[in-house]
């Protein structure tokens, strides 16, 4: 029995080998997934990196089997998913999960956005790290956006109808571009046709992304707590079972409220309009985007002039790539940076603000906090180069 | 400070939902908690006033008679109600109006019903409320609308807007008889035909979180031993 | 797995080749005080996983608006007697004829024609003046076209008697009987 069962150990061994030998894809995955050597401080913020992976395979798949039984078609949507949610066995489910995933994916790359900007992991040499991070990120706005659109509620319509319209701000071709892009002269069949189109394939563009983002990350390793550079062995452990245990339980954690949300309350996060079927004739009193672009929209409105607004928020995102650049302080971690710190939590109580911002109607003194908001989100990134330069940061450690 | 942020995230989405209008009065549902369900006799009830009342305009395109298997109706009885309408049980339940004519007589076509409860913040709420929301006391629509109620609509107090083009469709009891005797007030139809449109809206409720409760469960232990596994393998690495 | 966790990763970090090379920060490991937990949460966990994949494996199953259609009703007074009609059931033809008396008769005699799959006319109807058969050519799959004295398949010349029975191949069997009931003396449920 004891022989036999080494024989067998022996032959998996040997096929394992024989096979990597032709195709390294197995021992390429063990490094780079069990091997990989990780600082030995990651604290729980470091989950979100891959909790961000699962949620992105979940919503793929949940995606997959929602595109058997959906029709992208202006006559035929809104009863399709109607069509899930009643007739499809397990459609509910799968919808919500569809539906609820997409919120907590953001609501994962947020943080995990938010552990960067905290660690100063987006600095030397992780710059094409963030920028890869950043790319992922247009992607995910793209993908769910368009993903919005697809069940042709009023909602969908008149919110692809208000964003599409932003591009008619480009000088001399915008009209012409927003026409292309509806193929029509408003949102209709054909642009319900192709985001559906588009929609389904993002998600594998951003996969290819994801790739790149963890090829760079494995390159120079991860950041850590304290920000310093890791010096010796003793600093490192690998990955599995580590890490890949930690994740485990942090996923666990993780599902415990999307779970709640995808079984007691899936419509917690949508609004009620989208349920009205789309109507061409007829705006909705008070359009709002999903919650998840609401920090964006209130800059966008924050600026009366149209042009201005738009530049605005697509710049909000985009000044973003030039953050390692802005921020030239030599010290990452924001543990050992005391006016970065505070400049960090009002960043981010500031994002909350403009989220507020978004859901409100753009009039009054909603208007007014839009801008203030607005004016310290810029200023964040325009003070980095000065903080760096009159920061005293605190004694730094030499190791973790 | 991190704690407060956590807060102010989950106080923004609630806002998202707040619109104009009179505030709905919050009711007591039998479909409302964990113990809550679809009961048969309320969805019976509900499922009269809808088909003699509501249907002569609105139609509820998602529901046909054999849905109400879902609820406990036995195909016997659902054959029943429906050879009684004069229908298939897997025929859609659509209004006998016309939109051409519903468009003469109303100006627009009435909207069909089977959403019509997760399209409007309230659900239930808000429909039995606009349902119980009509009035002729000169005073209240004096108050509401200080300019008259405009030509062809109806006052409502709960419809946002307050002037709303369906006429009163409960104008008083009795309207319809209930298979159960109960007393056919229009407070009684309203509550009844509310519940049977949040069960248009939401057939799967039920289903879903009765799931969601073994899911949950199941979560939780899986959680709980997940950071065990982790704690256990963690105590490998030394300390400093 | 427990197993590799107890010795320390030889290969240091590729990542940085000024990492200094000392001890690995783990220690030693008794493997089997925690194998229970790992086994168990992994079970548990692949149990999940598991219970998972079945929903969307049943999404695929056929919905309710198609198990609605599962069966189908047909009024048999939309056929005059001696006449014959095609229904769609489940997404296939389904011959429904009304036989004469007369044709009855010819169909009991062909009883003794019906050599490749033999089977007695009396067997393949419930009421005699009701002849109800699919329309799928059991070579195949073709639909048979309706002649005089039965069916005659256009893809390959199989031809079929007045009860649906193959008289000539290249099918070898003759055409199938669906599952049906009389509701009442004109209903009947196909499903």
């Amino acid at each position: 029995m004891g022989h036999h069962h080494k024989a067998v150990e022996q032959d998996i061994r040997n096929t394992y080998r024989w096979f990597d030998d032709r195709l390294p894809l197995l021992s390429f995955l063990k490094e780079h997934l069990a091997d990989y050597q990780a600082p030995r401080n990651l604290n729980y913020m470091w989950n979100f990196g891959s909790l961000a992976g699962i949620a992105l395979i979940l919503q793929i798949l949940t995606g997959l089997f929602l595109a058997m039984h959906y029709k992208p078609d202006v006559n035929m949507a809104y009863d399709s998913v109607q069509h899930i949610m009643r007739n499809v066995e397990w459609g509910w489910l799968i919808r919500n999960l569809h539906m609820v995933g997409a919120s907590f994916f953001f609501i994962v790359v947020y943080i995990h956005i938010g552990r960067g900007l905290y660690y100063g992991s987006y600095k030397s040499p992780r710059e094409v790290l963030w920028g890869l991070g950043l790319v992922i990120f247009l992607l995910m706005m793209a993908t769910a956006f368009m993903g919005y659109v697809l069940p042709w509620g009023q909602m969908s319509y008149w919110g692809a109808t208000v964003i599409t319209n932003l591009l008619s701000v480009i000088p001399f071709f915008g009209p012409d571009i927003v026409v292309w892009l509806w193929g029509g002269y408003s949102v209709g069949d054909p642009t319900l046709t192709r985001f559906y189109a588009i929609h389904f394939v993002l998600p594998f563009v951003i996969v290819g992304v994801v790739i790149l983002h963890v090829w760079a990350l494995h390159l120079h390793g991860s950041n850590n707590p304290k920000g310093i550079d890791l010096t010796k062995q003793s600093d490192y452990i690998p990955f599995h079972p580590y890490y890949t245990t930690k994740d485990v339980f942090g996923l666990g954690v993780y599902l415990i409220p999307f779970t709640f949300m995808v079984f007691f309350l899936p419509e917690y996060l949508g609004h009620p309009d989208n349920y009205i079927p789309a109507n061409p004739l007829v705006t909705p009193a008070h359009i709002v985007p999903e919650w998840y672009f609401l920090p964006f929209y209130a800059i966008l409105r924050a600026i009366p002039i149209k042009e201005l607004g738009v530049l605005a928020m697509f710049g909000s995102i985009l000044i973003m790539f030039v953050l390692p650049w802005l921020d030239r302080s030599k010290v990452r971690s924001a543990r050992f940076r005391p006016i970065y710190k505070q400049m960090f939590w009002l960043f981010v109580a500031n994002f909350f603000v403009l989220g507020w911002c978004g859901a409100m109607p753009a009039e009054g003194i909603y208007v007014t906090i839009s801008q203030v908001a607005t004016t310290f989100y810029f200023a964040f990134f325009a003070l980095l180069p000065l903080i760096a330069k009159y920061e005293k940061p605190h004694p730094i450690p030499a190791t973790i | 400070m991190k704690n407060l942020l956590l807060l102010a995230a989950f106080l923004i989405t609630p806002l998202a939902h707040a619109g104009g209008g009179v505030e709905v009065p919050q009711e007591k549902w039998s479909f409302q908690g964990l113990q809550g369900k679809w009961d048969k006799d309320e969805i019976y009830r509900g499922y009269t006033v809808a088909t003699q009342v509501c249907l002569a305009c609105h139609s509820f395109k998602y529901i046909n008679h054999r849905s109400l298997m879902r609820v406990g109706f036995t195909e016997a009885e659902v054959q029943t109600l429906a050879k009684a309408l004069n229908m298939d049980i897997n025929a859609k339940l659509i209004s006998a109006l016309d939109e051409a004519s519903a468009k003469e007589t109303y100006g627009k076509i009435p909207p069909d019903l089977s959403m019509m409860n997760k399209a409007r913040a309230g659900g239930a709420d808000y429909s039995h409320a606009v349902l119980v929301g009509y009035s002729e006391d000169p005073e209240l629509i004096k108050h509401y609308l200080p300019e008259g109620v405009p030509q062809g609509a109806h006052f409502n107090k709960y419809f946002p807007g307050h002037a709303i083009a369906m006429p009163n469709p409960l104008s008083g009891p009795d309207m319809v008889t209930y298979h159960d005797g109960t007393s056919a007030t229009v407070d009684q139809m309203s509550r009844d035909v509310s519940t049977f449109m949040q069960w248009t809206a939401e057939p799967e409720r039920f289903e879903r979180q009765h799931l969601g409760v073994y899911v949950l469960i199941y979560l939780f232990i899986f959680t709980i031993l997940a950071f065990l596994t982790k704690r256990a393998i963690w105590k490998d690495i030394k300390k400093h | 797995m427990a197993k590799s966790t107890t010795k320390p990763t030889k290969s240091a970090p590729k990542l940085n080749s000024q990492v200094a090379k000392d001890e690995a920060p783990i220690g030693d490991v008794d493997a089997d005080r925690r194998s229970f937990l790992i086994n168990t949460t992994t079970a548990l966990g692949l149990a999940g996983a598991a219970c998972v994949a079945l929903p969307f494996v049943q999404s695929m199953n056929p919905n309710r608006a198609v198990q609605a259609m599962a069966t189908l009703d047909v009024n048999l007074a939309e056929i005059p007697e001696g006449d014959f009609k095609t229904y769609l059931w489940q997404g296939k033809p389904v011959f429904i004829w009304h036989r004469s008396a007369q044709q009855v008769t010819k169909a009991a005699e062909q009883d003794a024609t019906a050599t490749i799959q033999p089977e007695a006319d009396a067997l393949r109807v419930q009421k005699p003046n009701w002849l109800v058969v699919m329309g799928i050519c059991s070579h195949l799959g073709c639909v048979p076209m309706k002649g005089t004295d039965g069916w005659r398949c256009p893809c390959h010349g199989s031809q079929f008697d007045l009860s649906g029975r193959v008289v000539k191949g290249p099918a070898g069997k003759n055409l199938e009987i669906p599952p049906y009931r009389f509701l009442n003396d004109t209903t009947i449920r196909i499903g």
